[in-house]
């Protein structure tokens, strides 16, 4: 689970393989470049580190991932409220509804993820 | 080892004229606090330039007179010169010989004194601390770099800006390619202002001046003053960036631009993005107060303040008129007061020496370079180098090189008094006096000054006197050999001038008057000139104008010892003078008139010789 950390660079880029996979690996070079202006030096370095920690595979220069989109952001949600709250739900809760009014979908959203991080 | 101690002692040197800039910055500075800061920002580049620049140019209108009457800019105390210089013996323990007349063996045996030892372990230790503020801050620029290698732009649409979640605080990173790199998750009502602010610094290309000036920080570094003026500067910089997004964008974006310099403020600093080679944000209390304060200032303000700031650098940057004697009264071209300052009875007393010699003209093209004192045993010696960098500005007409130097030689024989000896030695970048040197003993000078020349130093008006006499004194370089011979060439090259021009007239005071410094050179050689002119007269027929101006020298040498004579025959007083004298001899013997006519009597001898 803790392999699952994701910085935020490396979420935009994972991002970037959930949405075209499989894609080829001088495909993601080039999305790479384009999308978060990154060297190709720069992307081979995250994709072989993330390939190290079991997030993406790259067989033959194609490259998937290992892990659903998911299951990383309900990693996130959770270290999130870990870190930040002390791990308390209610806690994050009030914080979260003091600064804005929800809409009933939204609301509906927030029930679905407060119950998977819950499991 | 002599290269790394010179160019310590000018970095020294530009340190200390760059103190003075500074005060004076920070002065102006505290006086333009309502002033838009970009002017504050600007001024420093006068302590830049002066931190730089050993050198520059010379304008009555610099501040350093103010500061400093008589400062010699970018110079540092003798005492320092010396020892960077490698004037090594005895430069310290100087008074300590001549006034007890022992050497301290320790620093003999060592060859090298205390003084320049210390500059050597000076020197050393500023290096390494350049060195180790260099790699330091070579490291963290390439941990920032690291750090921002996964940064990830923005909007794909936008090139140069980039946010990562490595950094806490935004600011622009890069030297040929500037970027604005951003924390992640900056809220949209902030980013536009962070922005702008940073596209100011790109625009401004602080990027670029910010490492600059923190490099000459780190040449500095020895220098208090100049972390407190990088981060006065730094402030100005930032301050100033301020200013210019809210004239770009209006006045309304005050507040909400104030609450985003807060916002990013809350965030902490880590030590590390305190370097010069990325952007932070800092001083965030006082930057909110002056963007709060802000007013867009008008036009005539705007204008008023270019011009004086404009004014206040040509002050700051330019040096005082290089006049050794800048603010000081002058008599034939010395320092009067200055020499008189630094009169010492120790040639070992090097500061004073240094003084002296530095505060006597030389021709131009001719600068001072080393200074040796001989002091660890008598005759106690001091050996003045010079370096001719342009000799045409010194030809040596009739040979007169001699002249200047001579003359100074003279004024440090009256000013220092244990000295004896006195060694000028010369480097041409030409070739033409390349190794020429020449030496002065202060009993020579006695002789040719007729007198102790010490007394001279007693007050100004003795000085003075002494100065117009050197005005008339004549010196030949180089080794002197028999004098006599040289003081009849000396007097023939000045009649044959005085009896060039003007030829139309037949009165030999009109020729007199058209040479009058050849005419005093023969006067004040006094009674050394009458051997020369009486053998002359001896030769017979001097009936012509040399006889006449001969005539004339003579009479005006003899004085009181002349006699009433007339006649347009000049030969003619010669020999009614010669025989007056011979019958005063005949009369009361030779040593009656050594006493009573010591000038007359030297006619005799003519005869003899």
């Amino acid at each position: 689970m803790e392999n699952y950390k994701l910085f935020d660079a490396e979420y935009k880029f994972v991002s970037i393989v959930w949405e075209k996979e499989p894609v080829n690996s001088t495909e993601l070079v080039r999305l790479s470049l384009e999308r978060l202006g990154w060297k190709k030096s720069t992307t081979y370095t995250v994709l072989r580190k993330l390939c190290e920690r079991g997030i993406l595979d790259n067989t033959d220069t194609v490259v998937t991932s290992r892990i659903k989109k998911e299951e990383a952001q309900k990693y996130e949600s959770q270290s999130l409220i870990e870190k930040n709250f002390e791990g308390s739900l209610p806690q994050f809760l009030t914080a979260f509804l003091d600064r804005k009014k929800l809409t009933a979908k939204e609301a509906e959203e927030l029930k679905r993820i407060i119950e998977e991080a819950m499991q | 080892m002599n290269s790394l101690m010179t160019v310590f002692s000018t970095v020294v040197g530009m340190s200390m004229t760059a103190s003075y800039v500074a005060l004076g910055v920070i002065l102006i500075r505290q006086l333009l606090k309502r002033a838009p800061k970009i002017f504050s920002y600007l001024l420093w580049l006068a302590v830049f330039f002066r931190l730089v620049c050993p050198g520059s140019f010379t304008s009555v209108f610099s501040f350093l007179n103010v500061i400093k009457p008589a400062m010699q800019p970018d110079a540092l105390p003798e005492v320092l010169v010396m020892a960077g210089l490698g004037n090594i013996n005895d430069a310290i323990n100087g008074t300590v010989n001549s006034s007890v007349g022992s050497t301290l063996p320790l620093v003999a045996a060592m060859d090298v004194s205390p003084l320049s030892m210390m500059m050597l372990l000076g020197s050393m230790v500023w290096m390494a601390g350049v060195m180790v503020l260099l790699i330091w801050n070579i490291f963290s620029y390439f941990k920032i770099a690291g750090k921002i290698k996964t940064a990830t732009l923005l909007d794909a649409s936008l090139p140069d800006i980039y946010e990562t979640d490595q950094i806490s605080t935004p600011f622009v990173f890069g030297f040929r390619r500037p970027r604005i790199y951003l924390p992640a998750g900056i809220s949209p009502r902030e980013l536009p202002y962070v922005l702008a602010h940073e596209t100011v610094h790109i625009k401004r290309r602080d990027y670029l001046i910010k490492p600059a000036a923190f490099l000459v920080l780190i040449i500095h570094w020895f220098n208090p003053l100049m972390w407190f003026c990088f981060a006065l500067m730094v402030k100005d910089m930032e301050m100033s960036c301020d200013e210019t997004v809210i004239r770009n964008k209006g006045q309304e974006i005050k507040e909400d631009y104030s609450n985003s310099l807060l916002a990013l403020a809350v965030q902490k600093n880590s030590f590390w993005q305190a370097t010069p080679l990325a952007f932070g944000a800092n001083n965030i209390k006082e930057r909110i107060k002056n963007v709060i304060h802000y007013r867009k200032p008008g036009v005539w303000i705007g204008t008023a303040a270019v011009v004086m700031i404009v004014a206040l650098m040509i002050g700051f940057v330019a040096n005082p008129v290089n006049d050794t004697a800048a603010g000081q009264e002058t008599y034939a071209g010395y320092a009067v007061d200055k020499l008189l300052a630094n009169k010492t009875p120790y040639v070992g007393n090097a500061s004073k020496v240094i003084a002296l010699i530095d505060a006597m003209p030389l021709p131009k093209g001719v600068v001072r370079d080393k200074v040796e004192l001989q002091t660890s045993t008598a005759p106690y010696g001091l050996t003045i180098q010079y370096r001719i960098n342009d000799d045409s500005a010194i030809s040596a007409e009739n040979g007169m090189i001699g002249d200047v130097f001579g003359r100074n030689a003279i004024l440090l024989f009256s000013l220092v008094d244990n000295v004896e000896v006195i060694n000028i030695k010369f480097t041409d970048s030409a070739g033409k006096y390349e190794g020429y040197s020449t030496t002065y003993l202060r009993s020579r000078i006695e002789q040719i000054m007729q007198r102790d020349v010490r007394v001279y130093a007693e007050s100004a008006d003795l000085l003075k006197e002494l100065l117009t006499r050197l005005e008339y004194v004549y010196f030949s370089l180089g080794n002197e050999g028999n004098t006599a011979v040289n003081k009849a060439k000396q007097i023939e090259l000045c009649l044959e001038k005085i009896m060039s021009s003007p030829l139309p007239s037949s009165n030999p005071y009109d020729y007199i008057k058209a040479h009058q410094a050849e005419y005093n050179i023969i006067l004040a050689m006094d009674e050394q000139a009458l051997p020369y002119l009486f053998s002359e007269f001896a030769k017979g027929g001097q009936t012509g104008l040399k006889g006449s101006v001969m005539e004339i020298l003579c009479r005006k040498i003899l004085g009181s010892e002349d006699i009433k004579y007339a006649s347009t025959n000049h030969q003619d007083w010669y020999d009614a003078y010669k025989a007056h004298t011979q019958r005063l001899t005949d009369k009361n013997g030779l040593d009656w008139m050594q006493a009573h006519y010591p000038k007359g009597v030297l006619i005799l001898r003519g005869e003899q010789n």
